[in-house]
């Protein structure tokens, strides 16, 4: 089954519960967060790197500038003075301005969205970078996606916004990372109501567990299951900050995998 | 006025506990633009004085009039466009709004129809005024939702001396769209070797846009060889590096019951350090 790593708030530990559950239950891993990818710092291996592209317009000499293509785009992406010039930063891909160009002046090409990386190690693992300046990840995160079998662990972008949702969706079962914070709560719950939307069954294992605030009740009084519970310590700070797995708590991520499958 | 980004690249490292304390200081006004998972709310309790729709993005229904020629299900890149018992739909959350169908479509049978994005707030708080916003979960157009927060945070803040604007996490289209036409970034970094790889790629977003930086290590002693590090990194490709902020345990307390303003070792270290890189830029 596929397994999404999933919070809402940045930084509550999405990337230390995917690498470790899919090192200690030895099932692939892929790191969806390509604006901030860092399952790498953890998993070492050769590497091997392509590009992945994405197709934008490219505007040909028979231009004759009757705007059309201005016309059709609803992303802005094209002006026209005498002919049209298209502003690739703002392009979505859709093909709009292809398709409709009475002169067939508009060439699609393609244009470099960032790497996709293949790593040799145990378990593999595959991340996409995207190229700074690019504004939308969801190419990219796509084309990684192509690479999945039916069994990975998946890394998944913080936020609830379309780099999340497309990193979670087609997946079998999410796990929110959640910290014990007012603001982890509220971010969790957002999240919650984008996987509940995709219908796709979740469960939340809390971080840092151990902190003040309790988190627990209030998942609790919402009817949400906790499947796993890492405690609050200065050594495994210490270990991730290293890039280090959690060697002393295999158990727990073996537990947390076998409660979900 | 000047505008002041607070960004990190790594989710989690203190932006907005940055930012909350910025405000403390200046008053003036600050925009929230983590509009998908926003949290300056939680800390600042603001009163809402104004509150705005937004409708930025146009999705694809298919109507009565389809006749199933399967033309948009062909053309569409995103995959939108299912077909089941024998009639095409429009998967919502997968439609880009790109018009495409509803342009192509021979029986005109496709509308493009705006959804609400999100909701935008002007708000009063005990330091000066607020703009935020919350983007519906699993939206799009994260991009234009902040530049709506800023265009309404820089009419309100003319008068003020900083606007402090609180990032989202990543190098995406939200992040962007808060970092354009800025005077300055302050990054917000962790002493860890996944925030030293995200901190790189956030200075290189505010190098692409010839945007001037300065670099933060929070919590510096979870690892002061990393921290020093970071440091280092700093000095050789000529960044400002603007200073240390110690790892303290009673600023959890202070988060966790959400008492604002915050106090102690560490919040002194942010004031500081805010003071001095005022005085750089």
């Amino acid at each position: 089954m596929r397994i999404a790593v999933a919070s809402g708030k940045g930084g509550t530990g999405k990337t230390t519960v995917a690498v470790n559950l899919a090192y200690f239950n030895g099932v692939e891993i892929f790191d969806l967060d390509v604006e901030e990818p860092n399952a790498h710092v953890f998993l070492k291996g050769e590497e091997k790197i392509r590009n992945a592209y994405r197709k934008v317009p490219e505007v040909k000499d028979n231009c004759t500038g009757c705007g059309k293509c201005k016309e059709v785009c609803k992303f802005s992406a094209i002006y026209v003075i005498d002919k049209a010039y298209p502003l690739h930063e703002l392009c979505h891909s859709c093909g709009a301005c292809a398709y409709f160009c009475p002169e067939n002046a508009i060439e699609e090409v393609d244009r470099l969205t960032g790497k996709i990386v293949e790593v040799d190690s145990n378990p593999k693992l595959t991340y996409g970078v995207l190229e700074v300046g690019e504004a939308s990840p969801v190419f990219l995160i796509k084309k990684v996606k192509e690479l999945m079998g039916k069994t990975a662990i998946i890394d998944s972008p913080p936020g609830v916004a379309c780099p999340m949702v497309e990193s979670v969706r087609d997946s079998d079962f999410v796990i929110l990372v959640a910290e014990p914070s007012p603001f982890s709560l509220h971010d969790l719950r957002l999240a919650i109501s984008v996987v509940e939307d995709l219908k796709i069954k979740f469960g939340v294992v809390i971080n840092k567990h151990g902190l003040p605030f309790r988190i627990e009740n209030y998942c609790r009084e919402d009817g949400i299951e906790i499947i796993g519970k890492i405690p609050f310590k200065r050594e495994i700070a210490e270990k991730y900050s290293h890039g280090e797995l959690l060697f002393e708590y295999s158990s727990l991520f073996r537990d947390i995998y076998s409660v979900i499958s | 006025m000047k505008q002041v980004a607070i960004i990190s690249g790594k989710g989690g490292t203190g932006k907005t506990t940055f930012s909350a304390l910025v405000h403390s200081i200046e008053g003036g006004v600050i925009a929230d633009c983590d509009v998908d998972a926003p949290n300056l709310h939680i800390i600042l309790r603001p009163k809402i004085m104004e509150k705005e729709e937004f409708f930025a993005t146009e999705k694809a229904f298919i109507t009565e009039k389809c006749i199933s020629c399967g033309l948009c299900y062909e053309l569409c890149r995103f995959n939108a466009i299912s077909f089941e018992n024998g009639k095409y739909s429009v998967d919502e959350s997968r439609c880009e709004g790109c018009a495409l169908c509803y342009n192509a479509c021979p029986e005109n049978a496709i509308e493009m129809k705006f959804v609400k994005t999100g909701e935008i707030y002007v708000s009063k708080t005990a330091y000066g005024s607020m703009v935020h916003a919350r983007l519906e979960p699993g939206e799009e157009n994260s991009g234009r939702l902040v530049s709506e927060v800023r265009k309404k945070a820089e009419k309100i803040a003319k008068n003020s001396e900083y606007l402090i604007i609180d990032s989202p996490p990543g190098v995406g289209c939200p992040v962007i769209a808060s970092l354009t036409g800025i005077n300055f970034a302050i990054v917000i970094s962790e002493p860890t070797l996944s925030g030293l790889s995200d901190l790189k790629r956030a200075v290189a977003l505010t190098d692409h846009f010839s945007i001037k930086s300065c670099v933060v290590v929070n919590r510096y002693n979870l690892n002061t060889k990393i921290a020093l590090e970071i440091r280092e990194w700093c000095k050789e490709n000529g960044i400002e590096f603007a200073g240390f902020v110690t790892f303290d345990e009673k600023l959890i307390e202070q988060m966790s019951s959400l008492k604002f303003p915050f106090y102690g070792e560490a919040a002194k270290s942010m004031s500081e350090i805010w003071n001095a890189v005022k005085e750089i830029f």
